[in-house]
């Protein structure tokens, strides 16, 4: 009996340790599965999958769908959500059904934070009972979205947030610098156009945990998509976008400031010291022909005339905008040259510079006042 | 007396004739051209597919035309008319910074840069 006893004492002993914790491990998996049972119970009869979503889910946004996140906003959704979602929280459905479609066969593709959340199939519910034929849930929802490697969205209330608690993350914009120039960009971004990432990595923070929210001119713009994507290759671990992108900040916080203040009038410009002529908007002759032979990289040469005028001799470096071309083409000219528009007596060049006044303030333009006499192998030579 | 007399003649003609200045509008042919290419040929291009250039008219021919005031179905002084520039004002910038530029002015602007730019003009202009 006594070494039975101890025996039995033994077993308990060793048992224990193992036993308890596997006690405990089945408790608690006992109730995560009791909890995703009961989830489960309460699903909505039409499920979808990541591979589902993934089709409806891009860039630019498909018309007739729409993506509906049933979490709570400033915890769960202003954070991370899938880019194109809109944010009806589950609570607040009876309120947002403005938010909701007209079109009541649209396909409505609900869903929240994975399998043992009921907020998006009680929302799909809710829907279909409104009359919405075509509900859907992604049952896995956001964090299988993550898992498979998609990178989330931002709102803009979220980077707002950042900014104001003065967070560790790094805002970047990834259009183009002469959209930048153009409209500014948010405040506390910096610039890396996507166009140019590789060559401006160095202005990433050096701590690959920091968080990156990429942004640019919307849901239809694939750049600070392909950008976030380049960090992540690079080693960053929290990427995010700000899918909505400037023009949403807009709405949301109004026009940021200007990334470079528009230099109306200034004379300097791109490290130019341009020396302006006796006619308001014109150059100085001579400082254009000494421009020209030592720093022509400094000025941005448009020849007005027409195409045949053009081709029988001009500028060497200059580019030909027929005067009658130059309304079309003037969204394309850059911000941060120095413009001198030239023709053959002052004339067209003159309208060229009120009009490019009138329709771009924020460029730097000249025009060049005087009789000019192009030799046909890029040299000329001005009369007055 | 008579020196006084003279004087003050002389005042009473010098004012005169700065008042009439005053009230002289010299027309801007830059405005003039401006308002030229971006309302007038915007539409002789897109529309008509017939260019009108300045230098399509003598200086004669042009004063002849505006004095007729007949442009198709409306009249020439319709185009400058605050209400046709309110009504292109949001797709013409030319349109809209003139917008509040007083009618006869803006017609004053366009006479001058045409009588500049006909066939017999200072500076004959053509479309390109």
């Amino acid at each position: 009996m006594r070494i039975q006893l101890k025996s039995l004492g033994i077993a308990l002993a060793l048992a224990l340790p193992v036993a308890l914790p596997a006690a405990l491990w089945t408790e608690q998996a006992h109730a995560q599965a009791a909890s995703l049972q009961a989830a489960q119970a309460n699903y909505y009869k039409h499920l979808v999958d990541f591979d589902f979503v993934k089709q409806w889910a891009t860039i630019p946004p498909k018309s007739g769908v729409m993506l509906v996140d049933a979490r709570p906003t400033g915890r769960k959704f202003n954070p991370g959500h899938i880019p194109g979602a809109i944010n009806i929280p589950d609570d607040k459905f009876e309120q947002m059904t403005n938010l909701l479609p007209q079109d009541k066969g649209m396909l409505l593709i609900y869903y929240c934070e994975g399998p043992e959340c009921v907020l998006s199939h009680n929302s799909a519910r809710k829907a279909e009972a409104l009359g919405y034929t075509n509900v859907k849930v992604y049952a896995n929802g956001y964090p299988e979205w993550v898992a498979k490697g998609e990178i989330g969205a931002v709102a803009g209330a979220y980077i707002k947030k950042l900014m104001d608690e003065k967070a560790s993350y790094a805002l970047i914009d990834s259009r183009p610098k002469r959209t930048v120039d153009k409209e500014g960009m948010i405040p506390t971004a910096i610039h890396i156009s996507d166009s140019e990432f590789d060559k401006h990595t160095d202005k990433l923070p050096a701590d690959k945990a920091t968080e990156l929210i990429f942004y640019c001119g919307g849901l239809a713009c694939p750049l600070s998509p392909n950008s976030a994507e380049k960090a992540r290759k690079l080693g960053y671990t929290n990427v995010k976008t700000y899918a909505l992108g400037h023009p949403d900040w807009i709405k949301l916080y109004g026009a940021p400031q200007a990334a470079t203040p528009a230099a109306a009038g200034s004379a300097e410009t791109a490290g130019v010291k341009v020396e302006t002529g006796k006619e308001k908007g014109s150059i100085s002759t001579t400082w254009f022909e000494r421009t020209i032979k030592e720093n022509p990289g400094a000025l941005l040469v448009i020849d007005v005339r027409d195409q045949k005028e053009f081709a029988a001799g001009t500028i060497k470096g200059a580019i030909n905008i027929p005067i009658a071309d130059l309304e079309k083409k003037i969204a394309s000219l850059p911000a941060d040259k120095v413009i001198v528009f030239v023709c053959a007596t002052g004339s067209r060049s003159g309208e060229a510079y009120d009009t490019a006044k009138l329709l771009r303030a924020d460029l730097n333009i000249y025009f060049l006042d005087a009789k000019v006499k192009y030799a046909g192998d890029g040299t000329f030579s001005i009369s007055l | 007396m008579k020196g006084q007399f003279g004087l003050k003649l002389l005042a009473v003609m010098l004012s005169a004739g700065a008042i009439s200045a005053a009230h002289a509008y010299d027309g801007d042919w830059k405005r003039g051209r401006i308002y030229y290419r971006q309302v007038c040929t915007a539409c002789h291009t897109a529309e008509l597919k017939k260019p009108i250039a300045p230098n399509d008219k003598t200086q004669a021919e042009w004063a002849a035309y505006l004095k007729a005031d007949k442009h198709g179905k409306n009249t020439v002084k319709h185009y400058f008319s605050k209400e046709y520039r309110d009504s292109i004002k949001a797709k013409n910038a030319a349109a809209a910074k003139f917008a509040d530029v007083p009618e006869k002015e803006l017609l004053d602007d366009v006479k001058v840069f045409l009588n500049k730019g006909a066939k017999d003009g200072d500076a004959p202009a053509g479309c390109s």
